[in-house]
């Protein structure tokens, strides 16, 4: 598994590297995530992402069935417009999770915040659904 | 009880006399106006179904049929008017919204029609476009602050994307699903030959017109139908729809009879389920909001593409243009109160928003004054009916103008105004595989290619006659207008002076 140190790095960096590391090794680990956005941004099935930090807004926006596990809390709108893949979170998502997602899974052990799953959709055999433990606020679905 | 106090908008008329009873009214008519009895040998005509779109009109053989204005008149009401009459009536019988198709039909100012363009005489002499070289290509995107070039003269400055447009006009965006795919085919068809652009609408882009991608713009609308990563790299750059002239502030309504196996496939949604975009997006509340939408897009794409932002002109647009400029789009699309739709709830359509060329005028100006009108092009659309239009539009301070109602009107569109209805007999606001095959791409796509070509030639005749041989002299260029039957303060707005001054 290749790791990449994300510190310090501007997303638009730190996502044209994802993109460079997964023609070799689809398997990555980044550590020291800060806030960067849009991670996992389109990426395809067979990549498998871990992220060790907090990643930033969109993350896996546009995702295309790669597997993304975050291990600690995730900001707003994870999984936005994804057609499928899973998200795996231990801990908490901000607002707006899965948004119009028409594809794949999330699974958040925390809560989440407002606004999940909206306008979600189902398209032939994908089943979009959203898993959470603990609380959401208002607005599910 | 079903009582209903509504009685006829048109009547038929047949001539008895001209009729050969070929049938091809009662054939044609997907509203089933026409009908006949073979016992009496009579043709009957249900006035309460006609919408006046003229479809059996213009087949009759022997042009026997007559639509007219149905003779009824209500007593006299400058108040109350048979239109606020017969909604009230409509209204307190289904208990819902009215739905209107189309742009508003209202008596608002015309403020084209308020402006008059100028033409050299004499000095400054006008120039011959048929002899010699008059530019109308535009090009699409932002523009950097300054050129930088290396001792060899060659360009160092990156140059943003750019989409290219052989002529200051495309095709508004109108989603597959509210028209039919053969008038896409005939729009994207067009685009190609004309070298202009085509927009898919909110409704994703149908598999068999990837191959126009050149030539197409993919809209990323509230409902985010057909969204995905290959939606998003097949076009030449991104819009992403905030508002639409017709309804701005709501959302769209497809219903779920329009969705059929290949608007469900286009869309991703599954076959018969209303598709309902929301009013806003779930994911912007805010332009800072905004500009993470913009850069998600450009991530994706890697920032190969262009992104348009689409807002209704509303009254503070010049504070939202100049918002979304700010928020890193390459375009705006500000779409005025006239702008058609498939289906909008009539009150908003008449009574929300404002004329496109108000909010044209101050928009530009707005971006002036804060010296960023380089960063973003400037697209409107709106009821752009003719070529003066476009030009004045330009002069105004666009980069382009978008066609919309004029492109459907060129495919055989009657302003019948019922496409809500779904049975539209010209084959374009349709779903219904009959409906759908009387519009022929082949013949339909020469006619937009005929239009928008006519009207090219005419703004270089109105620009050789100005003296100007590109369009790109011609933008912002207020002096070549002059207003009439205007006041100050809408001349003000407009930036314009009035006629003699």
């Amino acid at each position: 598994m290749k790791k990449i140190k994300a510190l310090d790095m501007y997303y638009r960096e730190l996502n044209d590297s994802i993109d460079n590391e997964i023609k070799t090794d689809k398997n990555i680990m980044l550590t020291d995530v800060f806030g960067q956005r849009y991670i996992g941004r389109g990426l395809p099935q067979g990549v498998k992402i871990k992220i060790q930090g907090t990643p930033g807004n969109d993350m896996a926006v546009y995702m295309d069935g790669a597997e993304i596990e975050v291990f600690r809390n995730v900001q707003d709108a994870a999984g936005n417009t994804m057609n499928s893949g899973r998200i795996i979170v231990h801990g908490r998502c901000g607002d707006t999770l899965g948004y119009a997602m028409r594809g794949g899974e999330i699974y958040i052990e925390g809560n989440v915040g407002y606004r999940v799953g909206i306008h979600m959709k189902e398209y032939k055999k994908n089943e979009a659904f959203d898993c959470c433990r603990r609380k959401s606020r208002r607005l599910f679905g | 009880m079903n009582l209903n106090f509504n009685s006829p908008l048109f009547e038929v008329i047949r001539d008895e006399k001209k009729c050969v009873k070929c049938k091809v009214c009662v054939v044609k008519c997907s509203n089933k106006v026409h009908s006949y009895d073979e016992k009496k040998d009579v043709f009957k005509a249900d006035d309460m179904k006609c919408v006046n779109c003229h479809r059996c009109v213009v087949l009759c053989p022997t042009r026997a049929l007559i639509i007219k204005k149905y003779p009824l008149e209500f007593r006299e009401n400058k108040n109350w008017s048979e239109t606020t009459i017969k909604e009230i009536y409509k209204q307190s019988q289904t208990g819902g919204v009215l739905l209107s198709s189309m742009g508003n039909p209202n008596p608002f100012p015309i403020y084209w029609d308020k402006i008059l363009l100028n033409a050299s005489q004499v000095t400054n002499p006008s120039i011959d476009p048929l002899r010699e070289p008059m530019e109308t290509k535009v090009m699409i995107g932002r523009k950097p602050e300054k050129l930088e070039f290396d001792s060899n003269g060659k360009l160092i400055t990156k140059i943003p994307p750019q989409v290219s447009l052989s002529m200051p006009i495309m095709f508004a965006a109108m989603s597959y699903g509210a028209i039919s795919k053969n008038a896409h085919e005939s729009l994207a068809r067009a685009a190609k030959e004309l070298g202009i652009c085509c927009n898919t609408g909110e409704g994703g882009l149908n598999k068999d017109f990837y191959k126009y991608g050149k030539n197409t713009i993919v809209q990323v609308a509230s409902g985010r139908f057909g969204v995905h990563k290959e939606y998003l790299g097949a076009g030449v750059a991104i819009e992403i729809k905030i508002g639409q002239g017709a309804k701005p502030g709501i959302g769209g309504h497809l219903p779920g009879r329009k969705v059929g196996e290949d608007v469900s496939a286009t869309r991703m949604i599954p076959v018969g389920s209303d598709a309902i975009s929301p009013a806003p997006h779930h994911d912007i509340y805010s332009i800072e909001d905004l500009r993470q939408l913009i850069f998600s897009l450009k991530e994706v794409t890697h920032y190969e593409k262009p992104i348009f932002v689409k807002i209704a002109a509303v009254h503070n647009a010049a504070a939202i243009a100049s918002g979304v400029a700010r928020a890193g789009a390459d375009a705006i699309v500000v779409d005025g109160f006239r702008g058609g739709t498939g289906a909008a709830p009539t009150r908003v359509r008449d009574n929300v928003g404002i004329p496109i060329e108000l909010a044209l005028a101050s928009i530009d100006q707005r971006l002036r004054e804060e010296g960023i009108r380089n960063q973003i092009s400037l697209l409107v659309a709106g009821s752009i009916r003719n070529s003066a239009d476009v030009v004045k539009a330009i002069a105004l301070g666009a980069d382009a103008a978008c066609i919309g109602t004029a492109a459907l009107i060129a495919m055989g569109c009657h302003m019948c105004r019922t496409c809500t209805t779904g049975k539209c007999n010209w084959g374009i606001a349709t779903q219904e595989p009959d409906l759908e095959k009387r519009l022929d791409p082949d013949i339909m796509y020469k006619r937009l290619v005929n239009l928008v070509s006519a009207w090219n030639h005419e703004i270089q005749e109105m620009l050789g006659g100005m003296g100007i041989n590109a369009i790109d002299s011609l933008r912002g260029n207020r002096l070549m207008l002059r207003g009439v039957g205007l006041n100050e303060k809408e001349l003000e707005i407009l930036g314009i002076k009035y006629a003699g001054e």
